[in-house]
């Protein structure tokens, strides 16, 4: 939906969301636009907490352009953007999708850092159990 | 576990209760379904060699010690009294302690001939280990390891300094993760697009790291020494 909006006035729009996030106290972002990903790595998770943390400044953003384009096709495409970011399913998916990503970027950091007794990353056969009951499968 | 997702749910449908419910049972079904998928993954980490890690977790050794000493009486390889002297108690009365003993030793059982392999490849079989399996398996499992004085490894090699040799021999310099299949994947996700299917990805995937060429020797072998059953019965 963003999309639509970004492929018709990229520039104009971009503006706007600048506006935005300048009047809500919050760093200046290019605006990007997302779908959901048939990827099964941490794409989609990644993504949610990205529109989590703007999730104000993009329904902002939607209801400007709503009440502000001269373009009929526009207007309307920003108002289903605000609707959708008003809805607590889609919240509420989003939330799901942060929480997921927080167990899985943890499942990958465990493998980047060095063991309890080896040195090198990568190498921590010995802690799988141990990761696996603590972490991993915890029930 | 999902925090932020469950306190969402109570704030937002807090005088809702029907929706409450409705939306709680929703992600549970969803986290369950995970959590097949996971158990799925990691079927491997509970059979022989790798259930043999285990050793490392003082909270489980011991039940795992007493499975084993068990079907090492069953498989021949000690006597019942000595498996009695090895768990201090009678050896039809280890199954009906502990759920987790019985856990343990079906899992074991599972191969048995893989698992008597394992075991003296491991070196587990030799007398300069007996005295570390002797005292383990007399231990009960505990609850709650006091892990903030010492760190789960550095206990067990303290403890059982020789049960932890003969484990970290084999699997101290062996990756716990594939470095190469992992590289083979960060270039397949850099360069995929968003249009493309996982069907794609996945035949990407096979062709990069010739699982193809695996697939036409075993064909082939198949051909060789049995009657042709058709592509799916084959494997």
């Amino acid at each position: 939906m963003e999309n639509d909006l970004l492929k018709r006035g990229k520039t104009n729009y971009q503006l706007i969301f600048n506006e935005v996030l300048e009047s809500l106290g919050l760093e200046p972002g290019v605006l990007r636009t997302q779908r959901e990903r048939v990827q099964r790595w941490l794409a989609n998770e990644r993504n949610a907490v990205y529109q989590l943390d703007r999730l104000d400044a993009l329904r902002i953003w939607a209801l400007w352009i709503r009440n502000s384009a001269s373009n009929s096709d526009h207007r309307r495409i920003a108002k289903e953007i605000a609707l959708m970011l008003r809805m607590p399913p889609i919240i509420l998916g989003l939330y799901f999708q942060t929480d997921l990503g927080i167990y899985f970027e943890t499942t990958i950091r465990w493998y980047s850092v060095s063991g309890e007794l080896s040195d090198t990353p990568g190498l921590r056969m010995l802690e799988l159990h141990l990761f696996l009951h603590d972490f991993i499968q915890p029930w | 576990m999902f925090p932020k997702t469950f306190k969402y749910i109570d704030d937002t449908w807090k005088d809702n209760d029907y929706q409450r419910q409705f939306r709680t049972q929703q992600i549970i079904r969803g986290i369950n379904a995970g959590y097949k998928e996971i158990l799925k993954m990691s079927k491997d980490l509970f059979s022989v060699p790798l259930i043999f890690l285990v050793l490392m977790d003082i909270r489980r050794a011991p039940s795992f010690m007493r499975a084993v000493n068990r079907l090492l009486c069953d498989n021949d390889i000690i006597t019942p009294d000595e498996c009695s002297t090895r768990n201090g108690r009678s050896h039809d009365e280890i199954m009906s302690i502990s759920p987790a003993e019985a856990t343990w030793y079906n899992r074991l059982s599972e191969d048995e001939s893989k698992f008597v392999h394992y075991f003296k490849q491991f070196g587990l079989h030799r007398d300069v280990v007996l005295p570390d399996i002797n005292l383990l398996s007399k231990l009960m499992d505990r609850t709650v390891p006091d892990y903030k004085l010492m760190r789960p490894l550095s206990y067990m090699k303290l403890t059982f300094p020789i049960i932890f040799e003969a484990m970290a021999a084999v699997f101290q310099l062996l990756p716990s993760n594939s470095r190469i299949l992992e590289q083979l994947h960060g270039i397949l996700r850099q360069a995929i697009k968003p249009g493309d299917t996982i069907k794609l990805t996945d035949c990407q995937s096979r062709y990069t790291s010739n699982c193809y060429g695996e697939r036409k020797e075993r064909k082939k072998i198949i051909k060789k020494d049995m009657p042709f059953t058709g592509h799916r019965k084959a494997y």
